[in-house]
């Protein structure tokens, strides 16, 4: 595995409003890294993802993408290296599932150019990936929460950029979804050395399918590591301002809030 | 995904009959086979007269307005993300018809009412984008959609309250000029190639964007996650929207209904994707005006209706059939 930056934030603070919300981070995301972030709600990880898509201003500090400032690479540039899974998605005017996950291809399209044969196959692909096979001709309207939110991923993976931003990749999920598509996104990036950022909430999901973390505590302050490090329970602890206990068994650690 | 090949097509032909229609029905019939004899350069005397110089300009005049208004009405309802927006959300034809009514007041007609009218519609533009921009952090002026929905709606009213005092004051023998103007009215569309060469330039702008509205109408961030240059788009789509009403509403007065429903009822055939919305609205847009400006011309003559009276007795229904007919399935 190359130890090459993928996405490196130097000196950057996030400003919400008047409010600062952390300052000071330096970030570097390499590839085949998987990150969690972690943090109570309101802590900027949205915030913070967005402004490493650079989609916001950034107030101080710099982003780059490999060796290049994000600012100066045009938006649909950046598309192809970087992919942005929202925390929701509303939808207001009518689209069918295809046209949604075909969106996914728009930074790979010229203009006047039209989504392939191809395409369409590896968005049925996905799409069956994501246990919504036949379901390519429904509206999105009528699909629930969690179905969105499969096709919110499988969108993103047709996108195939080389780093995943994911916020929140598992809400409305049920249990077996969360493993599967926790998994799916383990063997997409492994398999060709990709990265993943996520903003999570399950520490033991995190801990088991992340292998670096970055924690934004309340007070602006953060914490980077591996999961290893930082999975502990005092550090979790302060981090949520509750009490979290750490448990072994068979070999296994489980973090449970008392 | 929904086969456009058949559809664009159909509605082509769709577009030429309801155009055959217009051009033989009215005062004087004319048979389908004069038609083609005439428009293929033969045929005699009045009745050449009265295709050519008379029903046909009306008629291209009429579709073309359509155009205008579906596809203004698809950009607008990207622009501003809301299925609400039609091609006047932003007091674009309120301006027109201010200048409009000024210009019949001060005795104007003809050629020189439409340049008020397209003044009137341009000041209304600037006016809008320049009191929805405000000046952020960095001294630069920022406008967003939501700004600029919020200006433009409350600047409707405001042209619609002037509307209101200028038909108080009026004379009472302008009246019914100006209440025709203000319903949509193709009796003043006297000339229809300006309309034509600002619908194909429209087209011409508006389709290499169309995949980019298809990320667009779903999310500002959305689309600039998929590589999309938001603000660039949204400005071309204000200015673009902007032009094709203007050059609508200053040809035929504020017709209405055309441009808010006719985007959703190509919608709800099952077209949501911009690359045949745009050209498909633009269509029906202009098929529906075409039939609605022959039954204004003909249904209780020689008395002749506003169109925009008939736009609206015609798709209210077919909306409603469709809307029912999208829930059952």
């Amino acid at each position: 595995m190359t130890s090459r930056s993928l996405l490196r934030c130097e000196n950057l603070s996030i400003e919400i409003g008047d409010r600062c919300l952390f300052e000071n981070l330096d970030l570097d995301i390499q590839y085949g890294q998987r990150w969690a972030v972690l943090g109570m709600n309101g802590a900027g990880k949205t915030t913070l993802l967005h402004t490493l898509a650079g989609l916001l201003p950034t107030h101080q500090g710099r982003i780059y993408l490999g060796d290049q400032p994000l600012e100066q690479i045009s938006r649909r540039a950046i598309a192809l290296k970087l992919g942005l899974l929202f925390q929701d998605q509303n939808e207001l005017f009518p689209a069918t599932v295809m046209e949604t996950i075909l969106s996914g291809r728009h930074p790979h399209l010229k203009a006047w150019q039209w989504e392939s044969a191809e395409d369409e196959n590896n968005a049925r692909h996905l799409l069956a990936t994501v246990d919504l096979k036949g379901y390519e001709q429904r509206q999105v309207t009528t699909l629930s929460g969690g179905e969105r939110r499969r096709l919110g991923i499988a969108t993103v993976l047709l996108q195939d950029p080389d780093l995943l931003l994911l916020d929140e990749p598992i809400n409305h999920l049920d249990l077996h979804h969360q493993h599967k598509i926790l998994q799916l996104l383990n063997a997409t990036t492994q398999k060709k050395n990709k990265s993943l950022l996520m903003v999570m909430h399950d520490i033991n999901l995190s801990a088991h399918y992340c292998d670096h973390v970055l924690m934004i505590f309340n007070d602006g302050k953060t914490r980077q590591g591996s999961t290893a490090e930082l999975f502990q329970e005092d550090i979790l602890s302060e981090l949520y301002q509750h009490q979290i206990r750490c448990l072994r068994h068979e070999q296994q650690t489980y973090f449970i809030s008392m | 995904m929904h086969s456009a090949r058949f559809f664009l097509p159909f509605l082509l032909v769709l577009a030429l009959a309801s155009l055959a229609l217009s051009l033989t029905q009215g005062s004087i019939a004319v048979g389908l086979d004069s038609l083609v004899s005439i428009l293929w350069g033969n045929g005699q005397g009045l009745e050449r007269q009265l295709i050519l110089e008379l029903r046909l300009p009306r008629s291209l005049g009429a579709f073309f307005t359509g155009a205008l208004l579906a596809q203004a009405g698809v950009l607008m309802q990207v622009l501003v993300r809301n299925p609400l927006a039609d091609p006047y959300i932003l007091g674009i034809s309120g301006g027109a018809a201010l200048a409009a009514l000024l210009a019949m007041l001060a005795g104007l007609s003809g050629f020189l009412l439409n340049s008020s009218a397209f003044a009137g519609a341009l000041l209304a533009v600037v006016l809008v984008f320049g009191l929805a921009r405000h000046n952020g952090k960095t001294g630069r002026g920022i406008w967003t959609p939501l700004r600029l929905l919020l200006t433009g709606v409350v600047l409707a009213a405001g042209w619609g309250a002037l509307i209101s005092f200028i038909l108080a004051i009026s004379p009472e023998r302008q009246l019914r000029g100006m209440l025709f103007w203000l319903m949509g009215d193709l009796g003043y569309a006297i000339n229809p190639w300006p309309l034509a060469l600002v619908f194909v330039f429209g087209l011409l702008v508006s389709l290499p964007l169309a995949r980019s509205l298809n990320v667009l109408i779903r999310g500002e961030l959305l689309a600039g996650s998929l590589g999309v240059d938001t603000r660039r788009v949204q400005l071309v789509l204000f200015l673009l929207a902007s032009l094709l009403t203007a050059t609508a509403v200053s040809q035929a007065g504020s017709i209405g209904f055309v441009g808010l429903v006719i985007p959703h009822l190509v919608r709800l055939l099952g077209y949501t994707d911009h690359r045949i919305l745009i050209p498909a609205a633009s269509l029906c847009g202009g098929i529906l005006l075409v039939i609605a400006d022959t039954l204004a011309r003909t249904a209780l003559a020689p008395q002749q209706l506003p169109v925009g009276i008939i736009t609206a007795l015609l798709g209210v229904p077919l909306f409603l059939h469709l809307l029912q007919k999208g829930q059952r399935n």
